[in-house]
């Protein structure tokens, strides 16, 4: 399939060989696809590049998403109750690519996070096309271990979209190396055993293990998610790993921006002001 | 129309006559090769190809695949030999390119010579073909000589492939535990002579194949597998590793049997219920899950996950539960063996089954509610899934139905085929073999229980899921089966029902039990394969199955199990005459405050069923 745009793996990888290269780390915010509309989405895609997010996941919510803690599965319903589907999903990154009156086109690196079904109901090859064609950049399946994976992974290869993989706490050596292997883009490390929302403690036992991850994965970058907030945890993160995922605390706080808009039409500035000074404030921890 | 290649997992190759076609059909197969290359010892000419594909199309007309073998074929001949002996499907084993083979109209196999530099063409064929058959690099393909084991496993996880190469029933199952291929694929080793296939020996090939093929995935089919967060992966890596040495293990049997026997009161009777029989014009035998200890089939289940959480040395035990039978079983189990117990349970089902919360909290198991999604079994699901993703090393995680990630569906079954086993036997000693075997279907596990029993015999297996106040699609019920398609939840690839978004639909029952979007995979591939068939029961049918029950047998079923004496009920004019086994799978104590409710409806269903008080 040919692609619109020079977005895919290559482009993910050499973003981040270049953050490396400048011996920087940088932040991965996540948000939740149409908390608030699917202009609120775009808006606050909008600010999180000008703030200088270094990717962003995007989140195609799922009615059942057991590896999400309260606040992700709450941003689900509220996003569903509006009808959000995959070619809503599709249609903002295509937005964003193209620009419009309000904004210049954005070249920000997206990832985009579900779960199986949304992605198989479609057809797995048609899904990942349409993904690609919007000018996506890579796609993580929570629930989608590397052994049921084959046919997601020749669907990326087919289309130049990176196919992403978690590793967790649990994962043992051989795998972890297997893991590192098949992911393109970033490998995805999560920081705690659990779901999102709670806290991670990077204490001793996690840093050791983020440090194998770091090692596993050589020259591919490592992402840390799962439980960061604030800028101790993005510093505390990015001690063996390039890049903090921040999900849960961010999408809450774009939420009570939402809820506070006097009227649904102000909602996306609100919301979009909200993304740039969170992402400010946890720029502090990029820099200790 | 295009007909896919994703449920094929078991193909018989090299086949020259109708009539052994037909048997490898009916042992199982998924697809069927018909080998034209002439200097084959295999190969049969068009005409008689012909003959061949036609019965197997006529036979099975949805399922089974036949496939064109070729070796150097050209895209223009491959077609219209296709076309001229009816192939579903072309298997290419020659010097072919890729190139040469997109756009063509049938699904391709190609085959692949097992050796170190096979990824090269196999990632070269992978946009055009379908499905990989993984061969010895000997000759254009059908040397019968095994391949390298670790070069073929490695290349099952960049296609999909079909192991082959002189597999056989004594070594396909080691076989695909090491390679884990998504099927095989076998021909000499199935022969009496060249081109005569030996019926005996592709029975037990099909046979020790399918089961290795599920424990290897956890795929019935096309159904199962893994698809769990990874945290939960290694974990779930090590409870199926635990489970096959445990299942063969004489220490473990002999304490699970004990429990099962003089703790929890196996065997269960068979009853011949004469005055209900009187009533449905057919011969009924009750298979009596209602006497177990807590009052369902559930604790065959618990007891053996209990008993393994407790050799994995987990302390706590989680679980979920709808009708509240699985977490008072569960409950049970704990206090028995001493564990820690957390239940999760919908906000919806803990008050319309008020009764069994009561039962667990003073068997010592913390209740959570859950208020998130609809408030029901499936949200309870969502609970105790992220329970145990927060302590995957502590806690085991006893499922509830053979539902969820390998190898819990496996497992479950295994452990509720103690029913089957039992009923088959009683059966044959109360005079023989049932026509039929019916059993509700929730997440499965009574009715796979029951299935497996009766699995190689002539019995019709019927599974009855919940019509709710009607199985139509937007109506509200959980025939997943009538108006669902496949899909993933909860760890599987099943039937679902869910919208063109693939979001899951909510749900309604009668009875908590069956109050769920997904359907056991293991059902999914029983349906697929025809084996077994599937129906529903509407609530209201459920209450005069209960009804029925209660005043002509003097026993009060729970209302999930009321489903399938409902369908009974109205499929009196199918059944009359024949024998039938019905799996009571509880009884009905903790639906009295539902049954209270709408006692009033008793007697003008009665009336409406035309059935006898
Ligand atoms: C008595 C009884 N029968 C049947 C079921 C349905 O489950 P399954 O389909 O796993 O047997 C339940 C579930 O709670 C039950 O309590």
């Amino acid at each position: 399939m040919t692609r619109p745009s020079a977005h895919g793996t290559v482009f993910l990888e050499a973003r981040l060989a270049q953050l490396r290269a400048d011996g920087r780390r940088g932040l991965a915010p996540y948000i939740t696809a149409g908390d608030g509309g699917l202009d609120t989405t775009l808006a606050v895609l909008r600010a999180l590049d000008d703030a200088g997010a270094d990717v962003v996941e995007l989140g195609l919510p799922f009615s059942d998403p057991v590896a999400d803690g309260p606040q992700l599965q709450a941003a689900a319903e509220r996003s569903l109750a509006l009808g959000t589907n995959l070619r809503d999903v599709a249609e903002v990154v295509r937005r964003l690519r193209s620009g419009d009156d309000d904004a210049p086109p954005s070249d920000l690196p997206i990832v985009v996070m579900t779960y199986a079904n949304l992605l198989s109901r479609r057809g797995w090859g048609s899904a990942i096309g349409l993904l690609a064609a919007a000018g996506c950049d890579g796609v993580l399946v929570a629930d989608l271990p590397l052994e049921e994976a084959v046919v997601l992974r020749i669907a990326c290869a087919e289309t130049g979209l990176a196919p992403l993989f978690l590793v967790a706490p649990t994962t043992g050596a051989d795998r972890l190396a297997q893991l590192a292997a098949a992911s393109r883009g970033f490998l995805y490390a999560i920081g705690r055993v659990g779901t999102t929302g709670v806290t991670t403690r990077f204490d001793e036992d996690t840093q050791d293990y983020l440090g194998r991850v770091a090692e596993a994965a050589g020259a591919r970058a490592v992402g840390v998610g799962f439980g960061i907030a604030g800028p101790d945890d993005v510093s505390a993160a990015l001690r063996h790993a390039d890049l903090a995922i921040v999900g849960s605390a961010l999408v809450e706080h774009l939420h009570r921006a939402v809820a506070s808009a006097p009227h649904p039409s102000r909602a996306p500035a609100l919301a979009a002001r909200a993304a740039t000074t969170f992402l400010e404030h946890l720029s502090e921890g990029l820099n200790p | 129309m295009k007909r896919s290649l994703r449920g094929v997992t078991i193909k018989v190759c090299g086949l020259t006559d109708p009539d052994e076609a037909l048997a490898a059909v009916k042992a199982g197969a998924d697809a069927i090769g018909l080998v034209l290359h002439p200097t084959s010892p295999r190969a049969v000419m068009p005409a008689q190809a012909r003959r061949v594909s036609d019965v197997v199309h006529a036979m099975s007309p949805s399922r089974v695949r036949v496939v064109a073998v070729v070796v150097d074929a050209e895209p223009r001949a491959a077609r219209e030999l296709a076309a001229q002996i009816g192939a579903d499907a072309i298997q290419l084993c020659g010097d072919q390119q890729p190139e040469d083979w997109v756009g063509f109209p049938l699904p391709i196999l190609r085959r692949i010579g097992v050796e170190p530099s096979a990824e090269a063409e196999l990632l070269a064929w992978r946009p055009v073909a379908a499905l990989m058959v993984l061969d010895h690099p000997s000759g254009p393909g059908g040397s019968g000589r095994p391949v390298d084991h670790a070069i073929a496993s490695r290349l099952c996880q960049r296609a999909p492939c079909l192991l082959a190469g002189g597999l056989g029933p004594d070594d396909v199952a080691a076989a695909i535990a090491r390679v884990r291929p998504r099927g095989v694929d076998a021909s000499s080793k199935l022969e009496a002579e060249p081109g005569r296939k030996h019926l005996g020996r592709v029975t037990a090939f099909i046979g020790a194949a399918r089961p290795a093929l599920a424990r290897a995935h956890g795929r019935f089919g096309a159904f199962g597998g893994c698809f769990a967060p990874e945290t939960l992966v290694p974990i779930l890596t090590e409870l199926d590793a635990a489970w096959r040495q445990l299942r063969e293990d004489s220490v473990f049997r002999a304490e699970l049997d004990q429990l099962l026997g003089d703790f929890a009161g196996r065997p269960t009777p068979l009853w011949p219920a004469r005055r209900l029989s009187e009533v449905l014009g057919c011969e009924v035998l009750l298979k009596r899950e209602d006497l177990l200890h807590t009052g369902a089939h559930k604790l065959n289940n618990t007891l053996g996950q209990v008993l393994l959480a407790k050799r994995l040395g987990k302390r706590r035990i989680l679980a979920e539960t709808g009708a509240g039978q699985h977490g008072v079983a569960t409950a049970t189990a704990c206090a028995q063996l001493g564990l820690e117990c957390v239940v999760s349970m919908g906000a919806v089902d803990a008050a319309r089954q008020r009764a069994n919360v009561l039962r667990m909290q003073l068997l010592g198991a913390r209740v959570e509610v859950v208020h998130a999604g609809q408030r029901t079994l499936k949200d309870a699901v969502n609970a105790a899934m992220r329970a145990w993703i927060a302590d995957p090393l502590g806690s085991h995680y006893v499922l509830g139905s053979a539902l969820g990630p390998h190898p819990f569906p496996s497992m479950v079954a295994d452990l509720q085929q103690v029913i089957g086993e039992e009923a088959r036997a009683q059966s044959l000693a109360a005079g023989g073999l049932p026509d039929l075997a019916v059993a509700c279907v929730g997440g499965g596990s009574n009715a796979i229980g029951l299935f497996r029993g009766f699995l190689t015999d002539d019995v019709e297996l019927v599974g009855v899921e919940a019509g709710g106040t009607g199985p139509e699609q937007g109506a509200e019920h959980a025939a997943r089966f009538a108006s669902g398609a496949p899909g993933i939840l909860h760890g599987c690839h099943t039937f679902l029902l869910q919208d063109d978004d693939g979001q899951v639909l909510p749900t309604h029952s009668i009875s908590a039990g069956l109050d769920y979007p997904a359907v056991g995979p293991e059902h999914a591939a029983l349906r697929a394969s025809g084996r077994a068939r599937y129906t529903w029961a509407t609530d209201e049918d459920a209450l005069a199955g209960f009804d029925l029950l209660a005043r002509r047998e003097g026993i009060l079923p729970a209302l999930e199990s009321s489903h399938a004496l409902g369908w009974m009920l109205r499929a009196r004019d199918e059944l009359r005459g024949r024998r039938v086994v019905v799996n009571l799978s509880g009884r009905g104590d903790k639906d009295l405050d539902l049954l209270q409710d709408r006692h009033g409806e008793l007697e003008r269903l009665r009336e409406r069923s035309g059935a006898l008080p």
